[in-house]
């Protein structure tokens, strides 16, 4: 272990992100501050060499997703593996090291008039490298998609400490077999990736929000699908029970928000069709709806808020997915579980979450453990999937981050035995105990 | 150096072990197998007529359950095979280039099931590309990857060689419309990855699969997204000097910050190519190019976009813009331009078409080293392409009547494909590597990412039986 101490400067513990409460901070005796593809490298291959368990860590705020790791020797940070490598404007690409924080990537991209569009629901601090590791999306995924959508080339270290590349800087590419979207949400369990050319996209020139206040979950659903996002082409269209809404500061009550995002025309058009639709100022209002309007800058700190404060402030995060016609009958299970929880949904996409924070008490985690099961099995019997984003301690030996393993495990198994032999990166974290 | 990327291609096939069509005809019946040289001719190529090969059998399963059954024998029989589809593929991919078997997929041709709430549908290999995309036309959905020979070809091919199309630019390609397949791996085992819902857990094996071009095993059903028609639709043609404005009105349009459904370009030699054919644009003798802009989305704000796409082409000296006024003059134009491989048949013998892409800021001096190399090997090339995606398709004439001509078009199309790669591209953007381009992949890859990439191919097919040669170096 002699060349890694060497290098390594120790972390104080003040300087790391801290992991929300709730994500179960790994505290490996030893850590890494990788400040190179070089060092990634030599580090993994040492790592490897003496059979430790690597943890590899981006920004820090993911670690609640799937389980807790079996082991973790090692934990090799890429905070230092830091900015922009190329860019090219005209062509819609950047290319970045994996620990560069996505604030500073659309920090650098603001001045040329673009952005990367892909924001993920999780605590402050998510870099490049944890956004494709954990194949996180948020709400604009409704328009943008997501990383495996949006990535067009990384770079990679095995476990054994070889660099390679997959993919490149042209978004058109399909030269040999695609291990860069095998990587692109394997949780670090395969690879650690030290750089990725993203797609980024043109500022809108407008971007505003709207709020709408519906009665209940079914009608908002309603409104959302059948009718804005059937006709319109919003970039974002989540729920927002009432307790999601009164956190993010809004009145108590279920709420649409829909993001339109791009020229002025398109934008003017669309919000007066949906004052139409939703039956606000000169519609047909069936329940009451209340519209609200955001602009601008104040619409972008709603969405940064709604990505951002919601998973920082609960203990228990979980995440639902379905098809569309599936989505409601998840939703309305939750909402009516009569458990005290923040829901949010995306009638355009299929993934819900729900934010949490209960009480460390058997009485409470049996409720919850028992509702999570239920839900679990409602959304695995429609070809969907319920997964454990963050949760409490008492609740992860209660209801599994998982779920039922994919029919394809055993070449998942196979996969994962190729790239990692020895089990070095973060074991037991993900699907099926990989 | 080939000592280290070996792919099963080196496993000699010096004919079918006795019993294996007797056997193969078990499972199928009889008059679903074929074998004798004669009904074979018409699997010898692909789209791509500069490759060829033989099977020693065809065989034509009627439902997966026999394409299961089907690869399990092979694989029991170690007998090498590979899958088709519609065999419009343009890189040798569907070619039995050292014999084996041939599994056709033509008759799995369901459109299983079609969800328009969720914007999915269920559907068989066989399907084609426009068969799709008609079946749920009624809900006001198509399947957005479109190439040029969608007419013909199938979804399965589609899965395999992860295929794009004009409106890629905008829509993304197959893989982003691939949720989920039904695969028999190489193996024998039938097996679903991802599915219909968003964020299923575990390693994307449908995204690896998805490329795969038949190396992995049969896709017998896939997943798609279907994508709504949008309310309006603009389409612009831009006629300009050369190829050097039209490429220069390209970045311009991009750097203003609009986003277009498709954006293609084709030069001189091309367009007199296509004016030959039946969809004639009636091209000025003095144009160099012609570009064609195509935006959708919301009729709000659509015709300002498509007057800041003319601008930007009237500041990069157009020689004349206008804008589709009818549904009809915008399918001829489009007629037109995906016409053009075949329209070089209007102009030589035999033409031979190429894939590469650049960053396509690079698009005139490129343009300019492929006008060079078709100089030093004396071809003419005529090039098209889906400019906005910085993918070339130089369509290389020749006569394959004269000795050495098709060795020659074949040495010019490796040059431009090295030419692309080292302005930062890719030796192909959609029609894979098959057994054209699998030398070339090692202008990407190095040895040791190819040997990677073999080893994870084996992961599926530890035997190297399923379309042996392709992809990657022998
Ligand atoms: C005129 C013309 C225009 C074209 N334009 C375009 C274009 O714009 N964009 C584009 O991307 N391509 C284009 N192509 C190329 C070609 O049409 C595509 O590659 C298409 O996807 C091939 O489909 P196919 O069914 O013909 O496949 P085939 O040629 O039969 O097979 C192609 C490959 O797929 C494999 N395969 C087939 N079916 C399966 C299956 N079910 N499971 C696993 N593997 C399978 C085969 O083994 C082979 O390797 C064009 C071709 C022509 C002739």
């Amino acid at each position: 272990m002699e060349r890694l101490s060497l290098d390594q400067q120790p972390e104080r513990p003040g300087e790391r992100p801290r992991a929300a409460a709730g994500a179960v901070a790994p505290s490996p005796p030893r850590r890494i501050l990788a400040s190179s593809e070089e060092e990634v490298a030599r580090a993994l291959a040492e790592a490897s060499a003496q059979g430790l368990a690597v943890l590899p860590q981006g920004g820090g705020s993911q670690w609640g997703l799937g389980e807790p790791p079996r082991a973790g020797d090692l934990l090799l940070s890429l905070a230092g593996l830091r900015g922009v490598v190329e860019y090219a404007p005209e062509e819609l690409v950047v290319r970045v090291r994996a620990g560069t924080p996505l604030d500073e990537l659309n920090d650098f991209l603001a001045p040329h008039g673009q952005w990367f569009p892909v924001e993920p629901v999780a605590a402050p601090g998510a870099t490049v490298g944890g956004l494709l590791a954990t194949g996180a999306s948020g709400a604009r995924r409704l328009a943008f998609g997501t990383p495996r959508d949006v990535t067009t080339g990384v770079r990679f270290v095995l476990p054994d400490g070889r660099v390679m590349h997959n993919g490149s800087r042209v978004v058109k590419n399909v030269a040999g077999y695609d291990v860069m979207r095998l990587l692109i949400g394997s949780l670090g369990t395969l690879a650690v990736l030290t750089e990725a050319w993203l797609r980024v996209r043109p500022l809108p020139a407008r971007r505003e929000t709207l709020l709408v206040g519906v009665r209940d979950p079914a009608e908002a659903l309603d409104l959302g699908r059948r009718r804005i996002a059937s006709e319109l082409l919003p970039t974002a269209l989540e729920l927002l029970d009432p307790r999601a809404a009164a956190r993010l500061g809004l009145p108590a009550r279920t709420t649409l928000a829909v993001a339109l995002e791009g020229d002025a025309p398109e934008v003017a058009y669309q919000r007066e069709r949906i004052a139409l639709l939703a039956g606000g100022p000169g519609g047909a209002a069936p329940g009451g709806f209340a519209l609200e309007r955001l602009e601008d800058g104040a619409s972008d700190a709603f969405w940064r808020a709604f990505h951002r404060r919601l998973p920082a402030g609960a203990t228990l995060v979980v995440r639902a997915s379905a098809t569309l016609a599936d989505l409601p009958a998840l939703l309305l299970a939750a909402a009516e579980s009569g458990l005290e929880a923040a829901l949010v949904a995306g009638p355009g996409h299929g993934v819900l979450r729900l934010f949490a924070a209960p009480a460390e008490e058997e009485e409470a985690l049996a409720r919850w453990s028992g509702f999570l099961r239920r839900w679990r099995e409602a959304a695995e019997a429609l070809g969907g999937a319920v997964v454990v984003e963050k949760a409490p301690d008492g609740l992860r030996g209660r209801f599994p981050a998982w779920g039922t393993p994919p029919p394809a495990i055993e070449l998942m198994r196979a996969v994962k035995a190729r790239f990692d032999p020895r089990g070095v990166l973060n074991p037991g974290r993900f699907v099926g105990g990989i | 150096m080939a000592a280290g990327v070996s792919t099963p291609a080196s496993r000699p096939v010096p004919g079918l072990p006795p019993g294996v069509v007797a056997g193969l005809a078990a499972i199928v019946g009889a008059d679903s197998v074929l074998a004798g040289s004669r009904r074979l001719l018409a699997y010898e190529c692909d789209g791509n007529t500069v490759f060829a090969g033989q099977p020693e059998a065809v065989v034509l399963p009627h439902d997966r359950e026999e394409a299961e059954r089907v690869i399990r024998f092979l694989d029991e029989h170690d007998v090498p095979w590979l899958p088709r589809g519609s065999g419009t593929g343009l890189s040798g991919g569907a070619v039995a280039e050292r014999g084996g078997v041939i599994v056709d997929l033509v008759r799995l041709r369901r459109v299983v099931r079609v969800d328009p709430e969720s914007q999915r549908a269920w559907v068989e290999p066989g399907v084609t590309n426009l068969a799709l995309t008609e079946a749920v036309a009624p809900c006001g959905l198509f399947y957005a990857p479109d190439p040029s020979s969608q007419v013909a070809c199938s979804i399965g091919g589609n899965v395999a060689e992860n295929s794009g199309g004009s409106h890629c630019l905008k829509y993304g390609v197959t893989t982003n419309h691939v949720l989920g397949l039904e695969v028999v791996t190489a193996r024998g085992e039938r097996l679903r990855l991802g599915g219909a819902a968003p964020d299923l857990p575990g390693y994307d094996l449908t995204g690896f699969f998805v490329g795969s071009e038949g190396t992995l095993g049969v896709a017998t059903e896939a997943v798609v997204r279907l994508v709504r028609r949008p309310q309006a639709v603009r389409t612009v043609l831009a006629l300009f000097p050369s190829p050097d404005e039209a490429s220069q009105t390209v970045s311009d349009v991009i750097a203003a910050g609009i986003l277009p459904a498709a954006m293609e370009m084709m030069d001189r030699l091309a367009m007199e190519g296509v004016e030959l054919g039946p969809y004639r644009v009636g091209y000025p003798p003095e144009s160099g190019a012609v570009l064609l802009v195509e935006v959708d989305g919301l009729e709000a704000g659509l015709d300002e976009q498509a007057e800041r796409i003319a601008a930007v082409c009237r500041r990069n000296g157009v020689q004349d813009v206008r804008v589709a006024r009818t549904a009809e003059e915008r399918n001829l134009w489009w007629q037109n331009r995906k016409t053009a491989f075949g329209a070089m048949g209007n102009l030589s013998p035999s033409y031979y078409v190429q894939d590469g892409v650049i960053p396509r800021s690079r698009l005139p001096r490129v343009l300019r080293r492929v006008e060079a190399i078709g100089r030093e090997f004396g071809l003419r090339i005529a090039n098209v392409f889906h400019a906005g995606d910085g993918n070339l398709h130089p369509l290389i004439l020749f006569d394959d009547r004269l000795p050495g001509q098709r060795e020659r078009a074949v040495r010019a199309g490796s040059e431009i494909l090295r030419a692309c790669v080292e302005e930062g591209g890719s030796i192909t953007g959609e029609h894979g590597v098959g057994i054209e381009k699998r030398e070339e992949m090692r202008l990407m890859y190095s040895d040791e990412e190819l040997r990677f990439q073999a080893e994870l191919r084996r992961v599926w097919d530890p035997k190297g039986l399923a379309n042996p040669g392709k992809v990657l170096p022998v």
